[in-house]
């Protein structure tokens, strides 16, 4: 009995013994991390810190406004390390910056202020690429940009903001490079691929608005209250906690009723399928009703403090989205034109549209390219916008 | 506090928490040029006046309206800070904070209702310029040699 017990343990035993042989050296030291947050906080150790003149000139490159010169090419290349980090996290699904939301309106975001220096390095390092004709490598650059853009994320209203402009900003660096690359069928069909999958994981300000009103929610509270005072400065910031001894559970559970109320009637808003124009004018009239209604409801006077403006919010997201449509629907243009050699004399169907409109772009042919015109118009900030793509080729 | 006590120390409040020059503003040329809007308003103004008056003395006069009075006033106050006029731009308090309080998330969010993404990006790259140098390299070959001695 003994023996036959032992001989069925035998054959698992040996696989098992085979198998531990096979992965030991992997097991010999720990695993790299699989969270990009732990490669972006190294990037953030890993570049020296610019003396004033050369953090002008890094933004100044990095958005084009001068060439790469002797100066920031050396202070780029000894960022290498950093670089090196912020790609391999980029390539990363997963990120988690470790923040403790529960601190509510306390809680600490100090990733942003660093994101905002390496997203500098990356695109000053792709526009150096560029000039030294290493295109696609350029282009991994931008969408490391892009990426490090999603990573930062859409838990609250502020990083959503964050990741929308370091994602305008890297799709005009992205531009400006499709238009001095050369004809590179393989190069531009690989970017396609690359900005469908970014798509499918852009932030978006629904996931925000859930975090925002739980933290929100927590911390309508003298706590709370007292946090907000210190916003102010010391004199009216004491002024208020002077007066915090009035305020009491009653006023504050109504407070939190109304908050939880209004953020609700938002987020409805927010996910329906109106027109750009009609939420946009919708969420303007639910920004200002907290602030109407605080004068006869005191329940609505915290509302009136804390509750972001959507309509902004809205419209930055609207804003990046389509500009990251645009830079598809050019991609599109700009591989009909390497295949055939002339670009299309209209626009082909199917592509991703202008948001303010929910039409397709308007396009039109210049000397130098093309332009993709929104036929809507941004009501934020009252303009019509417009993306010019040069060709080199 | 009597009720009279109590309104000279809001006005003073919101008089300091607000731009003191005032705007210079053309009432004949805007009678003329939008005479129905003013015609409305004067019909208006008598009415709202009233009304306001009506609130703000039943919120002093109760003892429990009080605690809301309080909190409208906290709020007010704020508004008036964080929502200056389009072409004025009230300054944070922000020169004597630490990099720290610069980034949480109220100090953020107030930065963006001051300012928009502007502002954020400003006070983001103001908590940077504070933070201190890094090391450009930090290998695991240069720890041990520095270690080793």
């Amino acid at each position: 009995m003994g023996t036959i017990y032992t001989r069925r343990l035998a054959k698992p035993i040996f696989m098992v013994l085979i198998l531990l042989a096979l992965i030991s050296p992997v097991l010999g030291y720990p695993a790299d991390p699989d969270n990009a947050a732990l490669y972006y906080y190294q990037a953030f150790l890993l570049y020296e810190r610019p003396d004033d003149t050369t953090q002008h000139m890094l933004v100044d490159v990095a958005k084009a406004k001068i060439a790469p010169n002797e100066e920031i090419r050396d202070y780029v290349d000894g960022c290498h390390n950093a670089i090196y980090y912020a790609m391999v996290a980029a390539d990363m699904q997963q990120c988690n910056w470790g923040l403790m939301y529960s601190d509510g309106f306390s809680a600490l975001f100090p990733h942003l202020a660093q994101t905002r220096h390496l997203l500098w390095t990356i695109l000053a390092d792709a526009r150096i690429l560029a000039a030294d004709g290493a295109y696609r490598q350029a282009l991994e650059r931008c969408l490391a940009a892009r990426k490090l853009a999603q990573h930062v994320g859409d838990e609250t209203i502020i990083s959503f903001l964050v990741s929308a402009s370091i994602s305008q900003i890297a799709n005009s660096c992205l531009r400006d490079i499709l238009g001095a690359l050369p004809q590179e069928l393989e190069t531009l069909k690989w970017l396609q691929n690359q900005l469908v999958s970014l798509t499918h994981r852009a932030p978006s300000t629904q996931a925000t608005m859930e975090a925002e009103r739980e933290i929100a929610m927590a911390n309508i509270s003298v706590e709370g209250i007292k946090v907000l005072a210190e916003q102010f400065g010391p004199e009216q910031g004491g002024q208020m906690l002077e007066h915090l001894g009035q305020v009491d559970e009653p006023f504050l559970e109504a407070n939190r009723d109304y908050y939880a109320r209004h953020m609700a009637t938002i987020q409805t808003t927010v996910a329906s399928p109106m027109t750009y124009e009609s939420k946009f004018r919708k969420l303007q009239e639910l920004d200002e009703k907290p602030r109407k209604d605080m004068a006869e409801d005191n329940s609505a006077t915290l509302t009136a403090a804390i509750a972001p403006a959507m309509w902004k919010v809205c419209n930055r997201e609207v804003t990046s989205r389509t500009q990251s449509n645009a830079t598809r629907a050019a991609i599109d243009i700009y591989i009909i034109k390497a295949e055939t050699g002339r670009l299309p004399d209209a626009l082909p169907i199917g592509l991703p549209k202008d948001l303010f409109s929910g039409e397709d772009f308007a396009y039109e042919k210049t000397d130098d390219g093309f332009v993709l015109r929104c036929q809507g118009r941004d009501l934020e900030k009252d303009t019509v916008h417009e993306y010019q793509f040069k060709i080199a080729w | 506090m009597s009720e009279q006590e109590n309104e000279k120390w809001l006005d003073e409040l919101i008089r300091r928490s607000i731009e003191t020059s005032k705007p210079v503003f053309d009432v004949e040329q805007w009678k003329q040029k939008y005479p129905d809007e003013f015609k409305t308003l004067v019909q208006r103004s008598s009415r709202a006046s009233s009304r306001q008056l009506k609130i703000l003395a039943a919120v002093f006069r109760h003892p429990a309206a009080k605690v809301a009075a309080a909190a409208v006033i906290i709020v007010a106050v704020g508004l008036l800070i964080v929502r200056p006029g389009p072409d004025k731009q009230v300054s944070a308090p922000t020169a004597a904070r630490s990099p720290a309080e610069m980034i949480t998330a109220i100090s953020l969010t107030m930065a963006y209702r001051r300012g928009g993404m502007e502002a954020v990006e400003r006070q983001l790259d103001r908590t940077l310029d504070r933070l201190g140098p890094k090391p450009m390299s930090l290998s695991l070959s240069q720890l041990l040699q520095n270690s080793n001695g």
